[in-house]
Parts: C-alpha cells; sequence; structure tokens
C-alpha cells in the first residue's frame, strides 16, 4: 500500500504537469486512497508479535523448573492462561479493537499447543509426536473457524503442514490425509475471503505436489508434477474464459501451475541424469515456460508472474551453464542458440506490439 | 466489531476455550486412569541424557527387551504402524521379547505382557531369517526431570540398578509412572 500511495503521488505530479487533472482533483484522488488504507497497520503487527512471544513465553515456561508445583496446580495454571487468552479476546472484540482481538485468539492457540505439550511432559509420555501436532492444529482450526479468525487459520494450516512433513519424513511415504485439513483450512480461507490465506493455501499444495514428486522420483514423480502443473494451468486458463467471476483464483491458478510446471521440469533436468537429447528437449520446455510465464505477466499485468518468469529464465539458464561446461554439447553453443532464439522473441514480441499500437491508434 | 454479532461471538469464544479445555482434560484422564488401573510392571533400563527444546529435560530409557540386534516384524510391517509386542517375564524386572503381532493377541501366557508400539524402523531381513526386521518404540522412553537435573540424576543413579514402573492397559497402551535406582523412587509424583 505504502509503495503504491509513492508510486501515485509521482504519477498524480506527472498528470497534473500534463494538464489531465487539477490540484483539487489529484488532492481528492489521495484522500480517498489514504481513507482506503487497509491491511495490517503496525499495532496489528506488533500485536500478533506479541502474540507469538507469549506462546514462546509459555513454552519455554514448559522447559522451566516447575516440579516443585503440585500437577493439579500445573493444570490449574494451564486453564487458567487459556481462559485467560479468550476472555481477552472476548474483551477486545467488545471494545472494537479487532486485530488485537485476533492476535489474543492466536496467543490461546499458542497456548493451547503449550498445554498439550506440559501435560505430555508431567506423564512423561512419548507418543507419536505427530499426532500432537495434529490436534493443535483441529483446535486451531476450530478457533479459526468459529471466531473467524485469518491468524488462526494461517497458523492451523502452517501446524497441519508440520504434521504432513513430520508424517512423510517418518513413514517416507507421500502422506495422503494431509489433504484433508488443508482442504478444510483452504475452505475456510475462501469463505473468509481472505486473499493471503488462499495463496498460503496454494503454497502449501504447491509444496506436497513437490514432495510427491521427490518421494516418487524413480517411477514418474516429476513427470506427474510437470502434469499436474499443466493440469492446473489450463483448467485455470479455461476457467478465464469460462468465469470470469472468479478471476483473481484463476490468475492465482495459473501462477502457481507455472511454478509447479518450471519446478517439475527444474528437477527432471538437474536431480535426474537424463541423456542428452532428453534434457535438451526438457532444457527447451523450461525456457519456453519461463518465457511463457513473462509474456503472461505482460499481458494480464501480472508481476508475480513477471518475476516468477525472470526468475525461473535465469536460474534454467545458471544451471544449464553448470550442467553443459566441457560436454559435448558445449555451453557457449547452448547460449548462443538460446541467445538468438531470445532475440527472435524480442522481435517478434516488438512487431506485435507495434501492431497493436498502430490498431489501437487507428481506432 | 468482530464479523459475529455479539452473543454469538461470546458462545464462539466460549465453545473454543471449552472444546480446548476439554481435550487438554481428555488427556489428563486418559493417563491417570491408565496410571492408577493399569497392571504394574517393572522393567530395567539404562538411562543417557538428552535434552528436549520444547518440553524441558529428560532421560532417555533404554529397555533390554527393544535394544540390540533387529526385532522381527509381522510381514509387511512399515515405519510407523501399530503393532503388539508379547514380552515374557524373565525374572523380578527382566523380560525378553517372545514375539511382535499386528493385533493384541487374543490369549497371553500366564505372567507374559502385551505392550503397543510403532514402528520406529524397517529393513528387509536375511534370506535365513524373518522377511522384515526393525525397530520399536513404545512411548514410555522419555522420563523427564526438572530442567538442568537430567545430569545430576544420571550421576544419583550411576553403578546403580535402574528401574522403570509401568502402567500397562488390557490393550498393551503403557505409561511411565516412575523410576527406581535400586528399589529407591527418583522424583516420584502423585497422579494428580
Amino acid at each position: 500500500m505504502w509503495g503504491y500511495q509513492q508510486k501515485l503521488k509521482t504519477d498524480l505530479e506527472r498528470w497534473r504537469a500534463a494538464g489531465w487533472i487539477d490540484d483539487a482533483g489529484a488532492r481528492a484522488i489521495q484522500a480517498d486512497v489514504a481513507s482506503r488504507r487497509r491491511g495490517v497497520g503496525l499495532p496489528a503487527a506488533l500485536a500478533i508479535l506479541a502474540a507469538v512471544l507469549i506462546g514462546f513465553a509459555v513454552m519455554s515456561f514448559v522447559g522451566a523448573n516447575w516440579q516443585d508445583m503440585p500437577r493439579v496446580l500445573r493444570l490449574g495454571l494451564l486453564t487458567g492462561l487459556l481462559w485467560g487468552a479468550y476472555g481477552l479476546a472476548a474483551e477486545l472484540f467488545r471494545r472494537g479493537l479487532d486485530t488485537f482481538g485476533h492476535a489474543a485468539v492466536l496467543a490461546g492457540c499458542a497456548i493451547f499447543g503449550a498445554n498439550i505439550m506440559l501435560v505430555s511432559q508431567m506423564y512423561h509420555m512419548d507418543g507419536n509426536a505427530p499426532d500432537v501436532v495434529l490436534v493443535w492444529g483441529a483446535g486451531t482450526l476450530l478457533a479459526g473457524v468459529l471466531l473467524r479468525s485469518n491468524p488462526a487459520l494461517a497458523f492451523a494450516l502452517i501446524l497441519f503442514s508440520v504434521w504432513g512433513m513430520w508424517e512423510t519424513g517418518q513413514r517416507e511415504a507421500v502422506h495422503w490425509p494431509y489433504l484433508v485439513p488443508w482442504a478444510l483450512v483452504s475452505t475456510a480461507f475462501y469463505w473468509q475471503r481472505w486473499e493471503p490465506g488462499v495463496h498460503l493455501s496454494g503454497l502449501a499444495l504447491t509444496g506436497f505436489i513437490l514432495t510427491y514428486g521427490a518421494i516418487h522420483h524413480s517411477s514418474g514423480g516429476y513427470e506427474t508434477v510437470v502434469l499436474i502443473g499443466a493440469l492446473i494451468g489450463a483448467l485455470s486458463a479455461l476457467g478465464l474464459v469460462t468465469s470470469p467471476r472468479l478471476t483473481p483464483v484463476w490468475r492465482g491458478g495459473i501462477l502457481y501451475a507455472l511454478f509447479i510446471a518450471f519446478a517439475g521440469l527444474f528437477a527432471l533436468q538437474f536431480m535426474k541424469s537424463p541423456e542428452l537429447g532428453e534434457f535438451l528437449v526438457l532444457s527447451v520446455l523450461a525456457l519456453a515456460l519461463t518465457l511463457g510465464a513473462v509474456w503472461w505477466g505482460l499481458t494480464a499485468d501480472d508481476r508475480r508472474a513477471l518475476w516468477l518468469g525472470y526468475f525461473g529464465f535465469s536460474l534454467q539458464i545458471l544451471w544449464v551453464y553448470g550442467k553443459t561446461v566441457g560436454t559435448l554439447l558445449g555451453s557457449s553453443v547452448f547460449f548462443l542458440t538460446a541467445g538468438f532464439v531470445v532475440a527472435g522473441l524480442a522481435y517478434f514480441a516488438y512487431r506485435l506490439h507495434q501492431r497493436r499500437d498502430i490498431q489501437e491508434a487507428m481506432s | 466489531m468482530s464479523a459475529l454479532a455479539k452473543p454469538s461471538l461470546l458462545t464462539a469464544i466460549a465453545v473454543v476455550g471449552l472444546v480446548q479445555s476439554l481435550v487438554i482434560g481428555w488427556m489428563v484422564w486418559d493417563r491417570v486412569s491408565l496410571l492408577s488401573t493399569g497392571r504394574e510392571i517393572r522393567a530395567a533400563v539404562v538411562p543417557v541424557d538428552p535434552r528436549d527444546i520444547f518440553r524441558g529435560d529428560y532421560v532417555t530409557l533404554g529397555y533390554g527387551f527393544t535394544t540390540g540386534a533387529d526385532i522381527a516384524l509381522p510381514d509387511g510391517a512399515r515405519q510407523g504402524d501399530t503393532v503388539y509386542a508379547v514380552l515374557a517375564s524373565q525374572g523380578a524386572s527382566e523380560w525378553s521379547l517372545s514375539g511382535v503381532t499386528d493385533e493384541v493377541p487374543a490369549k497371553l501366557a500366564e505372567g507374559n505382557v502385551v505392550l503397543k508400539g510403532i514402528v520406529d524402523s524397517v529393513r528387509r531381513g536375511n534370506a535365513s531369517g524373518p522377511s522384515t526386521v526393525g525397530r520399536l518404540r513404545f512411548g514410555i522412553e522419555r522420563f523427564y526431570v526438572p530442567q538442568g537435573e537430567g545430569v545430576a540424576i544420571e550421576q544419583q543413579v550411576r553403578d546403580k540398578r535402574i528401574v522403570a514402573v509401568l502402567a500397562v492397559g488390557s490393550d498393551g497402551k503403557a505409561a511411565l509412572k516412575g523410576l527406581e535406582a535400586d528399589g529407591k523412587w527418583i522424583a516420584q509424583e502423585p497422579l494428580l
């Protein structure tokens, strides 16, 4: 938001100098933007950080020497802390201090997790550790849904992801049950219409798909990853045409599809050792994909896709360089070819723009 | 004000607090009932002293019946699976592993006990032996001690015979009641 306001200020000055808007108009636009400032302000950010710190404080308390206290007193203290956090949340919501209220809910959820660990310690329980994280995540999800608390929902997704990764690590197999809590939290994010949350879901699912690829790397895992990316991309492109009402969702889908497909192609080229011919095909596909991301970023005015394209392109080139140094192909030949191809594309794009500009000028 | 109306907000907060408290309460009840009604057995252990970043200090207990050689597991057992280990008494606090099954055995020989465990690691056995072997854990391998006292307790009990006192339920679930050094309790606590 701050960046937008700065950019708008310089643009307004330019437009004013050009005589397109007058002083009053510029002031009205600036006032309107300032009044619509939303999002996380400093106090809210500090409140959330405080909640995280309080959570950690309770967890460190677990490690402290409190063996002198009878168990029943410890349990009373823990439950009191839990209810204290929720009581504070209720009071803050009542006063209309919503962001602080959500921070208190987050602290409550952190204390809930600390309580589980404390009870485990008190009774020398050493069961399956991921189960503890799953229960913690479920309690946090409940708080997120019932109290419509986005921070709690985000925390729940993080906990479920820790659970999924932990189970994956222990069993050395894809942990399919992860998709159940993932779907629940994602639905809650969508229901809340909270865009950062939907992105968090996208990231979590991307991580899951890539983990699938890594675990099944010897039996077509990464090929499947590329296919999934292509499928998500195709569905999102179709959605853009058939259901424009959900445009932000489809645009997000295309972004993740690009990322997933690129990650899959990248892994196929560099984590496995394909034959030269196959490697070349994969390289060309990966480069085409990054150029496609740049094209989409420019066409749809999506800066994230643009950066993904630039980043992917650079990464691809760098790794190809590393791989082809001193090989039959020779890195110079590869870069020369790639250079010509990209130059050709640049020329093509320039002509396309020119033609569009002429058409626009004529109409 | 939150997206919810005031009365429903208060109800929602109360429900969240109540459910989370019930989860904690259930954990405590589950343990306390197992510790108070489970069959009490004693098993010799060897302690070591690591540390858990979130849960303070603890002593890791090595049980004689699971250390050493790989354990024969049910065919096709995978890491993370629940299994049941049948222990045969070899004296006051000595037990030997007489077998591992994937369900609670219907009948137990006199003096034997069954422990519910999780497969910790798996590998293929030798051609001559069982097809699947691995390691098990039972959730009774950690004894928490006051922070910083792990080393002191270890010195206290050095050269002494350490015995873990366990409560075992009929479903094989085990809970650690406490430790004894030469027959004397270490850091014993009431159930509540």
